[in-house]
């Protein structure tokens, strides 16, 4: 390998870039959208659902219990008198579920009896759902615990609350977000640069002088390298200065993972567009490899433990999965070296099979 | 010296045999030209020598070396590094960087290929003045016309100086003038010690080279000096003279002859080729019809002659497109397409500036021009493609701008790029096309039947169009645009990349259906071709800069005792670039 045949190619690479708006729009602009998509949109915090509670009791202790639904952080209750109204109401979707507390109900608690509450919610939206009477049924639990202090006794008690305390879902998904950086910047780019070369016959033209395969490689990967390095360091100072995410681990750690991480991109990348050689087939190539199974596969929003076995098994394949578990390990707990070193081991397995099978496929030869 | 042996390619895939055992020897320090239609196996002949592209089987020999083709690095086998040592290779797309700038592409060519310090300032230098690129150095070649690029792409070849030069189609697309510097870059290479492979669909430029070899369908047809091949149709040339209007009946009663191979509409004049019968008795049969025809004088063959002699003329002598029309005469001498002070601006910049033209009745007028001159703006403002800022277009008398469905119903037109339906069968493409304009039920079925057996298209009918053959797509789209029977046709480079032989029948059709009546605007880079032109506009830099029947053009030129069409076309092209400077920049 020829070094100054690398710089010289290198240069022009970088050349080619800083040239080019959208590659930069790519690799700074989309995650900023990301995060703030994922910052803000796509929330997995239960907080102000609209809710119907019907009053059918009028005693002191439903009085009490309403007052708490009116008050609660995470519905936004409208109080109604008949369930017929809120049938309504939930029909038009104007609320996402019904709170009623029946008649009786006050004497039954002061009497010590069990008293029931009933919660409908709209099953269109299962995960609302979910939420909506699970977090119901932990307000009128809490009630009932808080009472249970004085005169009642034998109520079970399930706190929701406890699996998400800070109640801030962007910590949690900062990794994945991350990683789908990475996977548009790293494979999604590099993808098209080179089947660019193809389709303009820069390519053809290329490996027509006394350049070597290695050169060819190298010269792509060292600058989309950086620009992968780059544009994680400004997501990750964005997403420290807008949602204060916690980095407990070492830079040392996170640099290792992502290194890696990014060199594995780079060569699915290199991968895709040598295969297809046209901008469209790589585009969609570089999605469905890494964008998709980042997605879905690296339980980043889908847990990987609930999915059936042959998809967990898939789950295994790729890369993202291990640099997600890592990243968010680093994030948000700290350097676990066990977790850290078993999946940059396993990237770097990865990246060494994937450079194999690039130079394998990627000759000097047209076809 | 190279030589190739046995060489077959075959893509399987495609189920294409590109290369069909071909063996051909290439001498050293000689243009070599490889011509041949389109789809004949020259671009993957070039790429095999260029060292990236691996043959079935085969073998080439350079200097009496083996290549190694296959990348088995047996010893004393030229490997794939030291081919790329010695040879330059210009891809058909030129290979250049377009983000970046002239001396950017140049560096970074030079760079790969080892050359650095003064070396690299010398070879500079020296392209930098050959292409007349000095004063652009810092443009990106994004923004350069086809004819800088093509330079552009030259240069960054020509930097180290190869002992083996692979052109792929240098020229494609070109106007006459770039492809002129073009031809003189390469010749100053000559005494360098290169050997030069030079691939082109002109034949023109394949006369002026030492040595072609004729392709077609993956074989070698011919092999030699192109004088030689002229040669043998010497003395079988003639010229009848000053034929003026009655030149396509004359040209169409000529191939009803037995001896005639080949007849071609040269302005007034038709030249026409024999097998060497009795031309006398071409004479006599074809004075019976035209009593006022001159005595033919024998006239110069060109290599095209040469050519469509070797492949052995045309498959059929009379067009059956002329039938097709015969019954719905188009009688009248008026004009049916007007241009009126057309004018055309993008931002800035005024791509057509104050057009007029009329087109007669029964006539064919060209619109030529160089690349970027504004003649396919005009075209396309001409069939209401483009909508003009200034100025009218006119079709059969009614504004393009307001023309309903049925006005449409006039015109034909064949786009410069194949453009039906590639995953569409040719009948299910003629099909749609015949519904497009109408033709329904029995008439529908007569028209598609008619044109399949017309453009024999019988065996590929149930083909898709997109994979067949660029002569047989050329067909198709003819079909598709006459199937009809409009009145006018519009063809926007209707044959360019089309072999020889399939561009002669194309106009045999033209020419037949114009007898009938019919109109037709085109536009073409084949100066031979804009002789079957009855008048014509050459357009340069978006002005009119001559106007009139093929024979006033060539009157215009003033440096050739007998100027052809190209002649006159450069001249007129330079003498506007003496007044106002050759123009760079790059129109799209």
């Amino acid at each position: 390998m020829n070094l100054k045949t690398v710089k010289a190619l290198v240069l022009k690479e970088t050349k080619q870039i800083t040239r080019d708006i959208s590659s930069i729009l790519v690799a700074f602009i989309i995650p900023v959208l990301m995060l703030i998509i994922f910052g803000y949109g796509l929330s997995f915090d239960i907080k102000h659902i609209r809710i119907d509670l019907v009053q059918q009791d009028s005693g002191r202790i439903a009085e009490d219990l309403v007052d708490l639904y009116v008050h609660s952080e995470y519905f936004s209750t409208n109080v109604v008198r008949s369930t017929q109204e809120a049938k309504g109401h939930m029909e038009s979707g104007r609320s996402m579920g019904t709170v009623i507390i029946p008649e009786g109900f006050s004497k039954k608690v002061e009497r010590g009896e069990k008293a029931e509450i009933q919660v409908v919610s709209d099953g269109t939206d299962p995960n609302t759902a979910a939420y909506i009477e699970s977090y119901a049924m932990g307000v009128f639990n809490k009630y009932i615990a808080s009472r249970s202090t004085s005169n009642t006794k034998g109520v079970n008690i399930i706190n929701r609350l406890w699996f998400n305390p800070t109640t801030e879902s962007i910590n949690f998904l900062m990794a994945g977000t991350l990683t789908m950086v990475l996977a548009i910047v790293g494979t999604f780019l590099t993808a098209l640069v080179v089947a660019k070369e193809w389709e303009r016959g820069t390519m053809e033209s290329m490996i027509a002088t006394p350049v070597s395969i290695n050169e060819i490689i190298f010269s792509k990967m060292i600058p989309y390298f950086f620009l992968c390095v780059f544009s994680l360091a400004f997501a990750l100072t964005y997403g420290k200065l807008s949602f204060n995410i916690p980095l407990e681990g070492s830079f040392l750690a996170l640099g290792l993972v992502s290194s890696i991480f990014i060199v594995v991109s780079l060569l699915i990348g290199l991968i895709v567009s040598t295969s297809a050689k046209d901008q469209f087939v790589a585009a969609m190539g570089a999605v469905t490899l890494t964008f998709l199974p980042t997605m879905m596969l690296s339980g980043f929003i889908f847990e990987i433990k609930s999915m059936p076995v042959w998809l967990q098994c898939l789950s295994y394949v790729f890369p993202a999965k291990y640099f997600v578990s890592s990243l968010r390990t680093i994030c948000m707990v700290g350097d676990i070296w066990e977790i850290i070193l078993r999946d940059a081991v396993i990237m770097g397995i990865m990246a060494f099979g994937l450079f194999l099978k690039l130079r394998s496929i990627l000759r000097k030869d047209i076809e | 010296m190279i030589e190739v042996r046995n060489l077959t390619k075959r893509f399987e895939k495609e189920h294409v045999t590109a290369l069909d055992n071909i063996s051909c020897t290439i001498e050293s320090n000689k243009i070599v030209g490889f011509i041949g239609p389109d789809g004949a196996g020259k671009t993957t002949l070039l790429r095999i020598l260029a060292g990236i592209l691996t043959p079935t089987s085969g073998e080439v020999l350079i200097d009496g070396k083996p290549l190694d083709l296959y990348k088995k690095k047996q010893k004393g086998s030229i490997t794939q590094e030291e081919l790329h040592e010695m040879i330059s290779y210009m891809p058909q797309k030129f290979g250049l960087y377009e983000d970046l700038s002239i001396i950017e592409n140049l560096t970074l060519y030079a760079q790969l290929r080892g050359i650095g310090g003064e070396a690299r300032k010398k070879a500079f230098e020296e392209v930098l003045a050959m292409t007349k690129l000095e004063n652009f150095q810092q443009r990106l070649a994004g923004n350069l016309s086809g004819g800088m690029k093509q330079k552009l792409g030259l240069a960054c070849a020509l930097l180290k100086k190869p002992k083996i030069l692979i052109l792929d189609e240098p020229s494609v697309g070109v106007d006459p003038i770039s492809r002129q510097d073009l031809i003189a870059m390469v010749n100053s290479m000559l005494d360098k010690d290169t050997t030069v492979l030079w691939s082109t669909a002109y034949l023109d430029e394949a006369e002026e080279l030492d040595h072609v070899i004729l392709m077609n369908e993956g074989k070698v047809t011919f092999e030699g000096q192109p004088k030689s091949a002229i040669q043998k149709v010497e003395g079988r040339m003639f010229l009848l003279k000053d034929v003026h209007d009655s030149k396509r009946l004359v040209s169409i009663e000529l191939m009803k002859h037995k001896s005639v191979i080949d007849s071609v509409i040269v302005g007034k004049d038709v030249k026409f080729l024999t097998d060497g019968g009795n031309v006398n008795d071409v004479y006599d049969s074809v004075k019976k019809i035209f009593p006022s025809l001159t005595m033919p004088v024998a006239s110069k063959p060109i290599f095209e002659d040469a050519c469509v002699d070797i492949l052995g003329g045309l498959s059929e002598k009379v067009s059956p497109v002329g039938q097709y029309y015969a019954g719905s005469n188009f009688e009248g001498n008026e004009t049916v397409v007007e241009a009126i002070h057309l004018t055309k601006k993008f931002g800035e910049f005024t791509a057509v500036g104050d057009v007029s033209f009329g087109v007669k009745r029964g006539k064919i007028f060209g619109l030529l021009g160089p690349n970027g001159s504004g003649k396919s703006t005009t075209f396309r403002m001409l069939c209401g493609l483009l909508i003009q800022n200034k100025g009218t277009a006119k079709v059969m008398g009614i504004d393009i701008a307001n023309m309903g469905s049925d006005a449409k119903m006039n015109i034909g037109y064949m786009a410069q790029k194949f453009s039906l339906y590639g995953l569409l069968t040719v009948r299910q493409n003629l099909e749609f096309s015949a519904g497009a304009y109408r033709l329904t039920g029995k008439s529908k079925k007569e028209a598609v039947d008619r044109m399949i057996e017309i453009f024999h298209l019988q065996e590929v009918q149930n083909i898709n169009s997109g994979v067949l053959s660029l002569g047989f797509k050329q067909r198709l789209s003819l079909a598709c645009a006459i199937m009809h029977r409009p009145p006018v046709l519009f063809l926007d480079e209707p044959t360019s990349g089309v072999d020889p032989i399939t561009r002669k029948e194309f106009w045999m059709h033209i020419n037949a259906v114009v007898t009938h009546g019919v109109s037709v605007v085109v536009t073409t880079h084949f100066m031979d071709e804009a002789e079957n032109c009855d008048d014509m506009v050459l357009i340069y830099k978006g002005k009119i800069r001559a106007q009139g029947t093929p024979d006033d053009l060539k009157s215009l030129c003033k440096t050739s005792e007998e100027p052809t069409l190209q002649d006159a076309f450069i001249e007129i092209v330079k003498n506007v670039d003496a007044i106002e400077g050759r123009s760079n920049k790059s129109y799209k």
